[in-house]
Formats: C-alpha cells, sequence, structure tokens
C-alpha cells in the first residue's frame, strides 16, 4: 500500500482548486473573428484582413500531438482545403515550434496550405484555441464554427460526421452552420508558459 | 502484499506516436519505444461464478510529470479506455476514482491523474460458460499520456479467470483501496444546491471533517460547455463551488459533477441543469 499512501498524501497537498479558462476576451461563434498577423512557413507575413472577402478555416496543429499527426497523415485537412473554395491557415501555437519546424511538416507532408507559427500563443488565445487539432470556420470576418474536425476522437469510425465539411457546406449555402459548435478533440495546445 | 487476485499481467505498453519537443531532456525523444505508462491488468477474484460477475482492474503507472485522464479529461485530452474482448463476458461501464485537476499552459483544464490509479470495468460471465475450466479474456487498454507533449499508447494482454460454482468471496486488496476513492452519492443535506440564473449554479458541500483543499470535476455532456468553476473554503467543513455553464440551445436534463476534499471520500452530484433562479 506505500505507493497507494504516496498518491494519496499528495494528493493531500493540492490547494483550493479555483477557475478554468475563462473565455470573456476570447472569440465565439458570432462574434468578430480577432485579426492578426503571423509569419507562416516560408517567412511571409499573413494576415486575417488579407482575406476579407473569403470563407477561412483556421486548423491549429501541433506536429507533435498524435490527433493531429492522424489527420495530417489521414489527408484529412488537406482534402478539405482542396475540395472547398477557402482560404486554409494552419496555426501552430505550440511554444517551441519555429517556422522552420512548421517548413519541414509542410514539406514532408506536402501539406497545400500554410501554416503559421504563433509561439508566443498570442492568437491561439485570443480563438480560445484549446486543442490539436480546434477548428474555426471564419465567415464575413465573423466566427461561423468553433470545434472539433470530426465526432471520431479515435479514428475508429467507418462513418465519420466531419463538422468542418458540413460547415463549409453550409455556409457556401448562404446558411449559418449547424451545429456551430462542438466539443474539440486532441491534446491541449502546448502554449508557453505564463 | 500477497496478491492472490492477480492472475496475468502485462508491462508492455506500445506508443502509437512517440514523440518529444526540445524540452524533453531525460523524457521521451522522438522514436523512444519506452512508454512514459505501463499497465498492469488485474481481477478483483481468480475465481468467477457462470452468470457472476468480476471486476477487472488496469493499474497505470506513469512516469514522473506524465498524467492520463478522467472520464471527462476537461478541455482538452482524452479518457483512457478498457476493452474486454470475449464473447464469454459483458462489460458494463468503466469506474473511476475521483481525479486531480492539472495546470496545463493557456489555463486549459486537465483533470485525471498523476503517478498512478487503478481503473476498473466490470465483467459480467455468461451463464453458458461451464465450471471447472480457466477461460482467458483478452484486454486492451488506451490511453493519451500528457506532459510537454502527449503521446497516444495502447496496451494488449489478457487475465485468466477460474469458472467454479462457488468462488472464493476474497477481493483484491488493490481493488478495495481504490474503490474508496471512488465518488459516491450522498443524502441531499450534503450538497445543498442553488441555481443563481444565468447558467450558474452554487453548490455548498458540508464535509464529514475540516479539510484543507477541495476541488469540482462537472461532468458536461456534448452540448454543455463548462464556461468556468471555481471552489473556496466558507468554513473548516464547507465548500463552496460556483459553476458556470455555457450550454446549447439543446441542452437539458441531469448533469453529474464530482466533488472531492483531501482525506474525505469523494461525492457525485447530479443536478438538473434547466433549473432556473427562484
Amino acid at each position: 500500500m506505500t505507493k497507494l499512501s504516496l498518491t494519496l498524501s499528495i494528493s493531500l497537498s493540492l490547494s483550493l482548486s479555483i477557475g478554468l479558462a475563462c473565455h470573456a476576451e476570447a472569440a465565439t461563434v458570432g462574434e468578430s473573428a480577432p485579426d492578426f498577423s503571423l509569419t507562416d512557413e516560408a517567412g511571409n507575413q499573413v494576415a486575417l484582413a488579407d482575406f476579407i472577402d473569403q470563407t477561412v478555416v483556421l486548423e491549429w496543429i501541433n506536429p507533435d500531438c498524435p490527433y493531429s499527426r492522424r489527420h495530417t497523415v489521414e489527408g484529412t485537412m488537406k482534402q478539405l482545403a482542396a475540395q472547398n473554395d477557402v482560404v486554409w491557415l494552419a496555426i501552430n501555437s505550440t511554444h517551441y515550434a519555429d517556422q522552420q519546424a512548421n517548413a519541414d511538416w509542410v514539406a514532408e507532408h506536402e501539406l497545400g496550405y500554410r501554416i503559421l507559427a504563433d509561439q508566443n500563443g498570442a492568437v491561439g488565445h485570443s480563438y480560445a484555441a484549446k486543442t490539436t487539432p480546434h477548428m474555426m470556420v471564419i465567415e464575413n470576418g465573423e466566427v461561423v464554427y468553433d470545434g472539433a474536425i470530426d465526432d471520431d476522437p479515435h479514428g475508429e469510425k467507418d462513418q465519420r460526421v466531419n463538422y468542418v465539411d458540413g460547415a463549409l457546406l453550409q455556409v457556401a449555402a448562404g446558411e449559418s452552420p449547424d451545429p456551430a459548435r462542438t466539443k474539440p478533440y486532441g491534446c491541449s495546445v502546448k502554449y508557453a508558459k505564463s | 502484499m500477497k496478491l492472490r487476485g492477480r492472475v496475468a499481467f502485462a508491462l508492455a505498453a506500445l506508443p502509437l506516436a512517440v514523440a518529444a519537443g526540445p524540452e524533453s531532456g531525460l523524457d521521451n525523444e522522438p522514436d523512444d519505444p519506452r512508454p512514459t505508462t505501463t499497465v498492469e491488468l488485474l481481477t478483483d477474484n481468480r475465481q468467477v461464478a457462470p452468470g457472476g460477475s468480476v471486476m477487472l482492474g488496469a493499474m497505470l503507472t506513469m512516469k514522473p510529470g506524465w498524467h492520463t485522464y478522467w472520464r471527462h479529461p476537461g478541455e482538452a485530452g482524452l479518457p483512457t479506455r478498457i476493452r474486454a474482448e470475449s464473447p464469454l463476458v459483458e462489460a458494463g461501464d468503466m469506474q473511476w476514482p475521483a481525479p486531480m485537476e492539472f495546470g496545463q499552459p493557456g489555463g486549459i483544464a486537465g483533470y485525471g491523474y498523476a503517478q498512478e490509479v487503478l481503473l476498473t470495468l466490470p465483467l459480467k460471465i455468461r451463464e453458458a460458460v461451464p465450471v471447472g475450466g480457466m477461460v482467458k479474456i483478452p484486454v486492451s487498454v488506451d490511453w493519451l499520456s500528457c506532459k510537454h507533449v502527449c503521446i497516444r499508447e495502447e496496451m494488449s494482454g489478457s487475465v485468466l479467470l477460474e469458472i467454479a460454482a462457488e468462488p472464493d468471496q476474497s477481493t483484491h486488496p488493490l481493488f478495495v483501496a481504490w474503490a474508496e476513492r471512488h465518488p459516491h452519492p450522498v443524502d441531499p443535506y450534503t450538497v445543498q444546491t442553488q441555481a443563481l440564473g444565468n447558467h450558474q449554479w452554487q453548490f455548498d458541500v458540508t464535509w464529514n471533517k475540516p479539510f484543507e483543499a477541495a476541488h469540482a470535476f462537472p461532468v458536461p455532456g456534448e452540448d454543455v460547455f463548462v464556461e468556468s468553476v471555481a471552489t473556496t473554503q466558507v468554513k473548516p467543513n464547507q465548500s463552496r463551488t460556483l459553476l458556470k455553464l455555457d450550454p446549447l440551445p439543446s441542452a437539458s436534463g441531469d448533469m453529474e459533477i464530482v466533488f472531492s476534499a483531501d482525506g474525505q471520500p469523494a461525492i457525485t452530484h447530479t443536478f438538473n441543469i434547466s433549473e432556473t433562479s427562484p
């Protein structure tokens, strides 16, 4: 019972629990998408404002996260980006992932879309990005979808519901996405410690 | 300790994807075959009668600094899964000790376990299984283990059970010890629930004795988002939790919340999220 006792004694030392992430200042569905300007894997500055008349998909990515990796390997995002008339921007808010790391990932997997470096996490926080992957769809400067890429966290279902695919179809038809919010799954975004 | 109920075990866990960032130091490096977490399979009894039940356990032992997740992992992460893959048994719902809260960069809430945890899965043996033999139940366990990076790992093993007309009634002591950490329902006076309106609730929990640390772990459904949860001490033996939810219009019905305080049995409590302030 020694190990169990050790576990219990450590849990006793925890302090009172206060808080969970506050979303008050972060973008939510129905609100304006915060502008940003970040550097892509090739060193170009990319701003959300550059795409004011286009549908924009934001994908929080981390090549070290098995869920991001799986979707890259399976081509989930690459296929969606190619099939739809949208601007697809991956954002890497991992604190240790620099421009070169993003360039390596784009090249290794012939990604076909850009990865923007957000090492200080400012853009991730402004959108309350929680997981990798975490998806946002922006239409007319407004967040219209926020959540998971699909309903299959473990990648085991024969038939998956791809929420982003559905949202883009609805946006293209002039409709509001339904669902507009789902729970994103995956690793926590590896933000820099504050 | 004599582990009479330990009938089979497997130590090897296979990383499905292994990666580590520059901070990793002595931790798992890219393509490092060493698992962050090892798993031992146990049963609470080595014998079971046809139609009877036995508890399958997966003891997860995590490297220092690594953690695995509770059934509701918080804002990121995924729960550990135990699966018994045999037509001879019918599995129930996994049972989880009360979790701890992780401090994840970015204020991302995470609930789960560090060091070690015994997760359990009740198995009902089918009536048709004949007495007198041994049955082998294949088991798979998969989990997400996180520290500075996250690694998805899995293991496969099996447990052996002796099918007996009158099985031994003893219970593996580890199961007894960890069951004490499972949340249990309490009488309605122990948790005073108040709907404050605007999707906010206040829970005053009266504990058996004074405490120094208390926590609350909401378990929202798919259509409910937790906006904030905060627990404070209002009396030496009373904690107060303020919970603010952000439900989708489709959300209704009961929601569970688990409370824990140091050295005392954890509590599970349900409340109706459709309630409004008086």
